[in-house]
């Protein structure tokens, strides 16, 4: 069996590339607390690449319009079809902002609106438990963005797995940080992407 | 026979033979009656279920379990009833029933059988031989013969009343080998020879077509299906979604209903004729939209630029209105905000094709140094119905640099290296000995060894600070120790390679530095001059590259997973894996269900073109090509034509071209 990689698509509208140490941040934790077989670095490949339908998991973030093009639209829908996973995070943490505004846009056209994914979801238990749902972050307790502590993600399935998940909650921000630098935290705050990862791998 | 009971005839026949000739009559009539009755409960259970199936519609789901059941029940009354004659295999047990119905024979039969060989054998012939043995079996027998006859009949009768696909039809019977007939679709109903008209929405513009007994109407989603056929309207039901009426008038059936957004089976039932048409709507596709200029995304250094936006489009219907959208994104950092202009609309009067364009004067937007314009055309079609179809196109940003940036990347504000203080020390030194260079020729030699020495020194000061930024402060400090002789070049020259390969730069720099060092320190500044600018040119480059990436190509770190591996506090638990589904299950659900058609084809043609047809709604918006091979295959079949090729055809696009894709080769589904 291959080694994960942890890949960041690349879409061609905005500032994909906007929290670059998220992938080593999880590629760290996925180490640190399962035994994955975990490639040591990310990939970053372009949604317009049909390589991109070799990675099982695509995180995307960004602040700026979300808009797919053709060729990104076609290979989302390939990947979701093909049982792969899209985690878009909001690095805005405001939904009233262009990049959740576009992304809510062009996620509906892709693929359909997404729902509300309940706090009981599988996603919440299937390796670290978080019995209220998703994590708060720093930044919506600290009133960036839209001042809002989200309470769900949201989602849009494909038969009974998540296809697309979609945070507002800004882990990007989150989680943008040098993996060295987790010794300082009381609580990793990046075991709820340890549950992303795993469950796009296992469920 | 007549030779049993004919006096005249009896003296040549003993009375054994003539309870064997018995024997075998009575032999004969219990099979033959049990057959008879086994039949006639079989053929009746058979007529019962179908008209059981009347109220019941899904005992019409399985026959094949019906006729065995029917089978199974008739065969165990034909052989209780054998199993009731089995006395009649012994001559006694005959002779006895004879003796029970002829009194007269006060047991002379019974004796003459058993006593063979006894004196008054001869007597006793002449008593049997005068009574008429064979006419009284035959009495004795009929009623119960006439009985399973008349059973048997009327289980064929009531059989043949019933809905029951026997008869001149592929259906029960035919399982069992003894009605088969060529398989054909039921005709002679009202639902055969229908005709079909299609008037597409309003906004298409289109003509009404007539389609002849189709097996299938495609048409725009909205358009008017007007159906007419023959006969009157009553025991006539039509059924979509639900019930639609029905209208009569003239000798003529009618029913109106408008094409629906997705693909559906519209029912028609004739008494027990049941007919399905498969309703193929096609979508109005939206605008087809291509930004033509500017070709490229773009960043400006100032926000001057007059910028031409050409569109084309085209529409399947028609094109209305279109405009031009643009998204201004200014902030930075977290902080982001947004507006949008919509330029005017452009009429398009319904054309197919069209065009528009644009002159965006980015000075009239007052645009700061990291604000983004997103652009892009927005059309649309003339569909009133389900509409409008929108249509976008791509998206083209210009990027306004911020200030001090290079055009084409991005900073990244990261925190001022310890580098710079080195890099502006460095620029002044280089100051210094052109000082002391220009000043050379009017001091003393003591003087310009003194104030070279002070610059070499202060030079060796910043060969440490590489030295400590390249290797580590500590072994810096063990290098070189203040008041030590600087070492030579050669002791201080790595390998290639051994060296951080990550700072070229730097080690440029140390380099040069040794050698600005040198002539420093043997009072030669103008020879220190051209290191001491390579070191400052090179400690430049070190500086930029720590603080710039281009786009594209954030700062790769290598985790170290041997060291982190498994070193967590915290504890997951992973919960049991459940299988995932298989990625393509429509097309196994769909195989499965064409596979169940197929079987049902010969046997039950009816029923099978009823299933196919419904398949073939739900492959019209799974699996297009699998669905046109399909209706090719019911239309053959429903001209009496051989369908094997369109079948074959619809198989191989139900099962895919095998072909191998990139996919998810290890981590995809498929179980657990």
């Amino acid at each position: 069996m291959s080694d994960f990689v942890f890949c960041t698509g690349q879409y061609d509208s905005g500032d994909w590339d906007s929290a670059p140490s998220v992938p080593a941040n999880l590629i760290d934790s996925i180490a640190r607390y399962t035994s994955i077989a975990v490639a040591p670095s990310g990939a970053i490949v372009p949604l317009s690449s049909e390589a991109i339908l070799e990675h099982p998991l695509v995180y995307l973030t960004g602040h700026l319009p979300f808009r797919f093009s053709e060729a990104e639209r076609r290979n989302a829908r390939r990947l979701v079809e093909r049982g792969g996973m899209i985690f878009i995070d909001d690095h805005n943490h405001d939904v009233g902002g262009i990049f959740h505004k576009t992304a809510m846009e062009e996620i509906t056209r892709t693929f359909s609106q997404p729902q509300d994914l309940p706090n009981n979801h599988e996603l919440y238990r299937c390796f670290f438990k978080f019995s209220d749902g998703p994590p708060t972050t720093s930044h919506e307790l600290n009133g960036w963005g839209d001042n809002l502590v989200h309470k769900n993600l949201q989602a849009v399935m494909q038969g009974d797995r998540i296809a697309i998940l979609y945070s507002s909650k800004d882990y990007s921000s989150e989680w943008n940080y040098h993996p060295d630098s987790k010794r300082f935290l009381t609580i990793d705050n990046t075991r709820f992407g340890v549950n992303i990862i795993v469950y796009a791998l296992t469920r | 026979m007549t030779a049993i009971g004919t006096p005249g005839r009896a003296r040549g026949v003993t009375s054994l033979e003539r309870v064997r000739r018995t024997q075998r009559i009575l032999g004969a009539a219990a099979v033959t009656r049990a057959l008879a009755w086994g039949f006639a409960v079989a053929l009746g259970i058979l007529a019962a279920v179908s008209f059981a199936s009347l109220v019941i519609p899904r005992l019409r789901s399985d026959t094949a379990l019906h006729e065995i059941f029917a089978v199974v029940i008739g065969v165990a009354v034909a052989g209780v009833l054998i199993w009731r004659s089995r006395h009649f295999v012994s001559t006694n047990r005959v002779a006895l029933w004879i003796e029970e119905r002829i009194p007269e024979l006060h047991y002379s039969l019974v004796t003459a059988v058993e006593q063979r060989e006894s004196p008054f054998v001869e007597g006793m012939e002449t008593t049997i031989a005068r009574q008429d043995v064979g006419g009284v079996t035959f009495r004795a027998l009929r009623r119960g013969l006439v009985a399973a006859g008349a059973a048997f009949v009327a289980a064929v009768l009531i059989l043949y009343v019933s809905p029951s696909e026997a008869f001149g039809r592929p259906g029960a019977l035919s399982r069992l080998g003894r009605f088969e007939s060529a398989p054909s679709i039921p005709i002679g109903s009202r639902l055969e020879d229908i005709e079909v008209r299609v008037t597409p929405p309003a906004y298409a513009g289109g003509r009404t077509i007539t389609l002849d007994d189709p097996s299938s109407v495609a048409g725009l989603t909205g358009s008017i299906i007007a159906i007419r056929g023959r006969g009157s309207v009553a025991g006539l039901t039509a059924s979509v979604t639900g019930p639609l009426r029905i209208t009569g008038d003239d000798g003529r059936w009618a029913i109106s209903l408008v094409m629906p957004a997705k693909p559906a089976a519209l029912t028609l039932k004739d008494r027990n004729y049941e007919r399905v048409v498969v309703l193929d709507p096609r979508a109005d596709a939206p605008p087809k939209v291509a930004l033509t200029s500017p070709v490229r995304d773009t960043a400006l250094r100032v926000p001057r630029l007059v910028v031409q936006l050409n569109v084309t489009a085209s529409d399947d219907v028609g094109l209305v209105a279109g405009h031009f959208e643009y998204l201004i994104s200014t902030g930075s950092g977290e902080i982001f905000k947004a507006r949008t202009i919509n330029t005017p609309v452009v009429r398009f009067g319904g054309s197919r094709t069209g065009s528009m364009s644009a002159t965006l004067d980015l000075a009239s937007l007052n645009l700061q140094g990291g604000d983004v314009i997103s652009m892009r055309a927005i059309v649309q079609d003339g569909n009133t119905l389900s509409g409008p179809g929108i249509a976008t196109s791509d998206t083209r940003t210009i990027r306004i640099a911020r200030a001090g940036e290079y055009d084409s990347l991005s900073i990244n504000a990261a925190a001022p290296q310890p580098l710079d203080t080195t890099a502006v020390s460095q620029r002044m030194l280089i100051a210094m000995t052109e000082q002391l260079v220009r000043d050379q020729p009017k001091i003393s030699r003591d003087e310009l060894v003194k104030r070279s020495t002070e610059i070499g020194d202060l030079e060796d000061r910043i060969r440490i600070r590489v030295q400590e930024i390249l290797e580590g402060e500590a072994h810096a400090h063990e290098e070189a120790q203040p008041g030590d002789p600087p070492p030579t070049l050669e002791e201080e020259e790595p390998a290639d390679g051994e060296r951080d390969p990550q700072h070229p730069d730097l080690r440029v720099a140390y380099n040069a530095l040794w050698d600005a060092v040198r002539s420093l320190k043997i009072a030669e500044p103008a020879p220190a001059l051209p290191p001491m600018r390579v070191a400052l040119a090179a400690l430049d480059r070190a500086r930029l590259a720590n603080r710039l990436y281009l786009r594209g190509t954030p700062p790769k770190i290598i985790v170290d997973l041997e060291r982190v591996r498994l070193k967590g506090e915290a504890k997951g638990s992973s919960s049991t894996r459940t299988p995932r589904s298989f990625a393509d299950s429509a097309r196994v659900r769909l195989s499965a269900r064409f596979n169940a058609a197929l079987d049902l084809i010969e046997k039950q043609p009816a029923r099978a073109m009823t299933e196919l047809a419904l398949i073939r709604v739900e492959a019209l918006t799974l699996l297009p090509e699998f669905a046109t091979a399909l209706g090719e295959a019911t239309d053959a079949v429903r001209a009496g034509l051989d369908a094997t090729l369109p079948l074959l055809r619809a198989r191989r696009a139900l099962g895919g071209a095998p072909k191998a894709t990139p996919g998810l080769p290890l981590w995809s589904g498929g179980g657990g």
